[in-house]
């Protein structure tokens, strides 16, 4: 299932940066405008040790929807770990000059093969276990964009985010914990095209 | 430009120091590496009881909780209450550590249990096998199946996890440690009583016939988060099921010939 979601994802991905990269002229723009405008690449955030995703971005940008996938090599885990996730963040303030933006967001994740399952294996009663597949995680998140002068390219967004995941959210409050204990931080790279 | 320059020069700054910070990023709550120093808690916990019991005089008593998942309240609760307990030596806990085997849960656990001035031991449970939560077991606590001796008694921890484990126990381990106990009598700890859930009734026989041939004294498991205490299939052993740490119950095990068992409720 995560193999093939994992070859699925990368082969949508390579097409989209193809398609961005060569088809400059603008009846392409507009054949293609159901493409993905915004790449991203993460580093950590409980999406994976690295992720890639493509996104769109929504109401004059307010809102950035996107699909990604995150890879944990072995070397940090004993096996290895592929997320599949969807990631969606809304703006709340921005900046006087409008380049830097505070927004909050969530993604809900997905990931089988580590006994983790997403229908309960036969072995077990009706109802013994939920499904452990999915996590949803919420974080805040602060972006700052930088204008880049090249054709398709509009401009590089630098991003650093702060969350948690939403049982570790739940042990905090109900069990009186500390939140420092379950925050985690995550940095990356959006990639806007026109 | 030169703005440009600058803020990314405070910006890699910012990340060199992040980077340094141990723990600051997470890849997934399915990682299943520990901390170096969170690790072979077993091995480190019965050295520390080893010393203790070598110097320690009168009745050994040890107290056993069970089914912790995520109740960090209580567990803190019973961890202050077995701290000013002198008579108490050391703690058992009897599985479900974990709630979904995240390595979170685990270092929750370990971070609460910390508060604990005893060494403590664990049997591994059905939710600890959840996710990569069998290899985090592993790695930090050690091995599934382990014995100790303390007060002339020799005290088996038993993996009996079927489901999760997706594996059978371990039965022939637990014949051959029965057979090498030689004058000490045997106690066994497990997750799961053999008339609970996850148990054929082959396997059940199997335990229960064990536990006769051998004259296991008692036969302590968690799992059902009710309490029990009797002699569950009328012979020598005594089964008791000692109830999740929601309820705020725990037993104590007084280490004699006779073995005192009492139920004890924290305030």
């Amino acid at each position: 299932m995560s193999e093939f979601l994992k070859k699925a994802f990368s082969l949508v991905f390579v097409y989209a940066i193809s398609r961005s990269a060569f088809g400059a002229d603008s009846t392409m723009v507009r054949k293609y405008r159901l493409l993905p405008r915004v790449y991203t690449l993460q580093y950590a955030g409980n999406l994976g040790f690295l992720s890639g995703g493509l996104g769109y971005s929504l109401v004059k940008d307010k809102v950035r929807v996107g699909l990604f996938y995150g890879y944990v090599p072995k070397v940090f885990s004993t096996k290895a770990i592929h997320t599949v996730a969807l990631k969606g963040t809304l703006n709340l303030f921005k900046s006087r000059a409008g380049q830097d933006k505070l927004y909050i967001g969530t993604t809900l994740n997905m990931e089988t093969g580590n006994n983790s399952f997403l229908k309960l294996p036969d072995k077990y009663p009706k109802g013994y276990y939920k499904t452990n597949a999915f996590h949803l995680t919420v974080f805040t998140g602060v972006k700052s964009f930088f204008a880049v002068q090249e054709r398709k390219l509009k401009g590089i967004e630098p991003y650093i985010e702060c969350g948690t995941v939403d049982s570790y959210l739940y042990y905090c409050i109900s069990e009186r914990l500390s939140f420092f204990d379950i925050l985690s931080l995550s940095v990356g790279l959006n990639l806007k095209f026109k | 430009m030169k703005i440009y320059l600058k803020n990314t020069g405070i910006a890699i700054l910012l990340l060199l120091v992040l980077f340094s910070c141990n723990g600051v990023f997470e890849y997934s709550p399915y990682v299943t590496q520990v901390k170096g120093g969170l690790k072979h808690i077993i091995t480190r916990n019965s050295d520390w009881l080893h010393k203790i019991l070598s110097n320690a005089e009168g009745d050994i008593k040890f107290a056993m909780i069970s089914d912790t998942h995520y109740d960090y309240i209580e567990l803190k609760k019973f961890i202050d209450h077995v701290n000013s307990r002198k008579d108490i030596t050391f703690v058992v806990v009897g599985g479900d550590i974990a709630d979904k085997g995240l390595l979170k849960e685990y270092e929750i656990f370990e971070d609460v249990m910390k508060g604990l001035n005893k060494p403590y031991l664990t049997v591994i449970g059905n939710h600890d096998y959840l996710a990569g939560g069998g290899e985090v077991y592993r790695q930090m606590f050690g091995a599934y199946n382990y014995s100790i001796e303390a007060a002339g008694k020799k005290i088996i921890f038993f993996d009996d996890v079927f489901w999760e484990s997706n594996k059978r126990p371990d039965f022939s381990w637990l014949e051959n440690e029965l057979k090498s106990t030689g004058s000490k009598k045997p106690i066994i700890i497990t997750h799961i009583p053999p008339w609970g859930d996850q148990f054929s009734k082959e396997d059940e026989l199997i335990y229960a016939n064990l536990m006769k041939k051998y004259k296991v004294q008692l036969s302590v498991h968690g799992h059902v988060h009710t309490s029990y205490h009797g002699h569950y299939y009328n012979d020598e052993t005594s089964y008791v099921i000692v109830p999740s740490m929601l309820k705020g119950t725990f037993y104590e095990f007084t280490l004699t010939d006779n073995l005192n068992i009492k139920e004890s409720k924290l305030q």
